[in-house]
């Protein structure tokens, strides 16, 4: 893979595994064609191999797994990421597969289970619809990340200040409460505000609920 | 359509919708040792046009209604539109990948393919009315 770019672009990569080396050069060419980043394995041990520790988190895209391999089978694989809390969403394919396998697939978070041979704009739209729920997942655990970080930012009092604020406390009454003056409880309250980036109360409570 | 009104109203509930009224007296003697209220339906018209309440609820669904090929799986479709969220068990007389795929993304808990094995679709029942409210199940 190519080193790194800038930080806020994500760079999604459809990693392709499967042992059929036809259906690797196929797929990676068709991927290519429309412009979309991939990676072939010919086999899932090389994928998790590759991606070891913290790095298969981290990583953007979707995973294209075939069902029937040598070695680790696709399902195996499946369950591998599922401990390894990789959230890359998996699409399978396969030519020997049957409807409780397909059903066991989907109930274990797989999101699409293909037939082979299938049309190739059906497989691209699948993709496609991975890497957008991808995109999404990642763009809510930033921003998870980073509501964190601003309540982080705040200090023991600022925090005590903003729970009586969201609970809809007057400035006096939490004044009354914490033992100082109405005068430093404006003061904190304008640095929570300022620290959690808000404008309003209303955008201050949001916050607080996003968990 | 037959039946069993809930004597007690924190009873669960076990909605089957399929077209074939063997079928639906099969899956009622076949769970009524669960000791829960069980409502047939013949159609998805009269499942949709039935009110409903609050219990702990199942739904049994025929993938195929009427011979009519994934139109109960439509019908899980429009009541997940609708934001009616039910833990659905689809039955199907006639399966493929395709039909089990489109199923289990229109969130139902399981797919089985019809002869079902009687015992462990009770047992299938049970958890999900277990899950889906335990205070009432003891």
């Amino acid at each position: 893979m190519k080193r790194n770019a800038t930080p806020p672009v994500l760079k999604q990569v459809v990693h392709i595994i499967d042992d059929d080396e036809a259906v690797l050069d196929s797929l990676s060419m068709l991927l290519d064609s429309v412009g979309i980043k991939n990676a072939i394995y010919s086999n899932a041990q090389t994928f998790l191999d590759t991606h070891q520790g913290e790095s298969i988190r981290a990583l953007a895209g979707c995973i294209v797994l075939d069902v029937r391999m040598p070695g680790m089978s696709g399902m195996e694989c499946q369950q591998q990421l599922e401990q390894l809390k990789c959230s890359l969403p998996v699409i399978f394919i396969t030519g020997h597969g049957d409807v409780p396998m397909a059903v066991e697939a989907m109930k274990k978070g797989a999101i699409e289970f293909i037939q082979k041979p299938f049309r190739e704009q059906e497989l691209l739209d699948c993709i496609q619809h991975a890497l957008e729920l991808n995109k999404a997942e990642h763009e809510r655990a930033s921003r998870l990340l980073d509501i964190d970080k601003r309540r982080k930012s705040l200090t023991k009092r600022e925090k005590e200040v903003m729970q009586r604020v969201i609970a809809g406390q007057a400035n006096k009454v939490i004044a009354c409460d914490l033992n100082l003056s109405q005068r430093t409880i404006e003061i904190h309250r304008s640095n929570v505000m300022d620290k959690m980036q808000v404008n309003s109360l209303a955008e201050l409570v949001t916050l607080a609920l996003i968990k | 359509m037959p039946s069993k009104n809930a004597i007690n109203s924190n009873q669960p509930v076990v909605y089957i919708v399929d077209h074939h009224k063997s079928v639906l007296l099969a899956l009622s003697a076949l769970l009524a040792p669960l000791n829960v209220s069980i409502k047939c339906f013949t159609s998805a018209e009269l499942f949709l046009n039935h009110k409903m309440n609050n219990e702990a609820a199942c739904l049994i669904l025929e993938a195929h209604l009427q011979e009519k090929r994934e139109s109960g799986i439509e019908l899980l479709e429009t009541l997940v539109r609708q934001g009616f969220h039910i833990p659905t068990i689809v039955l199907a007389s006639s399966s493929d990948i395709p039909t089990a795929v489109r199923a289990m993304r229109a969130s139902a808990i399981d797919f089985i393919e019809k002869p079902y094995i009687e015992h462990l679709l009770v047992q299938k029942v049970a958890e999900i009315l277990h899950q889906s409210a335990p205070t009432q199940m003891n």
